[in-house]
């Protein structure tokens, strides 16, 4: 043993505080060390902080199902019950769909370029129904590419309901596609609790998703380059795109691009 | 001055990716959502003190405090994000990375695990072999810089004191 170590295990046996520039460095370290878990304990605080002070939005109530889902086979019903959907709630979320179009954040992720003629699909409903792009040419359509468990996309929900109740059914169309692969008793489920009169599509995908395990996408997702929930999309009578964003919006500008997009056809 | 460089470079790293989440704590906090790795209850408090441990790692490794430990917890953050990359690709999920927050936008996949992968090692070099020039871990704690030369041992003896 070196005489170091012993002269240190003597100290540390007789628990005497090491002494000259050893002693120095020693408090010094423990210093460092307090000053670090002190700075630790203050971040702590801080997100506590700025955690408590966030409001949590009280979650959606259920609409009333439209005809669709009221009709839905029985099998679908009961199998959408076991899914057990509950809108998530977030503090933060749902805020900015009730303020001005100014309000909007601008676009996170590359999607399709404006201009762009929108990648035609054809697509199921969770009640096995087709819709295809090609059947809504010649209105203004929102897409949206959403998940169920999704907060920001259960903020969006009862928004997009109103929205499509107050814009003529004759120039405007809306559809939201499931983007990460759910099954049909999931979308249902999601579905028929907000009561949307518009339809959700399944895209299914190599790796099948549901309300509590996300998938993965869907060739239609893919091909609309979807990163994020909600993304929307607005296409003009001729099924080009004229907006395109990712993320909750305000209604007011949904409602701004979907009568510019219907008066530009 | 390699070692110097290598320890800025990570200091650089940690930096700007917390600053950069920093900046939109709550767009951060929907990738992290995205994830669906921890349990909701804990979404949150990760999603808004993550930023502010990185800075604080990034700070660490600028000035040369505790560099070791700040690099080993890097290291751990790391390996934390590339096993959530990871198993997000592997479960063939579409999600943006979240890496550097609102500052860049990629959807997870093999070049972003790689990227991550190089820009976890500067950190790594620091966790072995800690580049104490211009620290305070050296001016404070009087630690030795590993990137030091290594002294030329002396293959002559001293001669002894003249009274």
């Amino acid at each position: 043993m070196g005489k170091a170590a012993r002269l240190k295990r003597q100290r540390q046996a007789a628990k005497v505080p090491p002494v000259g520039k050893q002693g120095q460095l020693q408090q010094r370290r423990k210093l460092v060390w307090s000053g670090t878990a002190v700075t630790l304990v203050v971040i702590g605080a801080v997100v506590g902080v700025i955690l408590a002070t966030r409001s949590t939005p009280a979650k959606p109530p259920p609409a009333a199902a439209d005809a669709a889902d009221r009709n839905a086979p029985q099998a679908l019903i009961d199998a959408a019950r076991k899914v057990g959907f509950s809108p998530n709630v977030e503090p933060g979320v749902g805020e900015i769909e009730s303020r001005p179009a100014s309000a909007a954040q601008p676009s996170s992720t590359d999607l399709l370029p404006v201009g762009t003629q929108a990648p035609g699909f054809s697509l199921k409903t969770p009640q096995g129904q087709t819709v295809s792009l090609a059947q809504l040419r010649g209105k203004a359509v929102l897409l949206e590419f959403f998940a169920t468990w999704c907060p920001h996309c259960d903020a969006e929900a009862p928004h997009l309901h109103d929205l499509y109740a107050s814009l003529p059914k004759g120039k405007v169309a809306f559809a939201s596609i499931n983007a990460d692969g759910e099954d049909a008793a999931s979308i249902y489920a999601y579905h028929s609790y907000f009561g949307l009169q518009f339809p959700a599509l399944l895209d299914p995908s190599s790796s099948s998703g549901s309300f509590h395990n996300p998938g993965a996408a869907g060739p239609v997702t893919t091909r609309y380059q979807v990163q994020s929930f909600p993304t929307f999309y607005v296409l003009d009578p001729k099924g080009r795109v004229t907006w395109r964003s990712d993320g909750e919006q305000p209604d007011a500008l949904l409602r701004q691009e979907l009568l510019k997009a219907a008066a530009s056809g | 001055m390699l070692g110097l460089a290598i320890r800025v470079a990570a200091a650089a790293i940690w930096l700007v990716a917390g600053i950069a989440k920093v900046a939109d704590l709550g767009h951060f906090h929907a990738q992290v959502e995205q994830y669906r790795l921890l349990p909701g209850a804990l979404e949150a408090p990760f999603a808004y003190a993550l930023p502010f441990v990185e800075i604080l790692i990034g700070f660490y490794l600028l000035v040369g405090l505790l560099i070791r430990p700040a690099a080993i917890g890097a290291c751990v953050l790391m390996a934390l994000f590339l096993a959530a990359q990871i198993q997000a690709w592997a479960r063939g999920l579409t999600l943006d990375c979240g890496c550097f927050g609102a500052l860049a936008h990629e959807r997870v996949g093999p070049v972003t695990i790689l990227r991550d992968v190089a820009l976890g090692l500067p950190a790594l070099v620091m966790a072995v072999r800690p580049a104490r020039l211009a620290s305070l871990d050296s001016l404070l704690l009087g630690l030795p810089d590993a990137f030091a030369p290594s002294q030329t041992p002396s293959n002559t003896t001293a001669a002894p004191d003249r009274p």
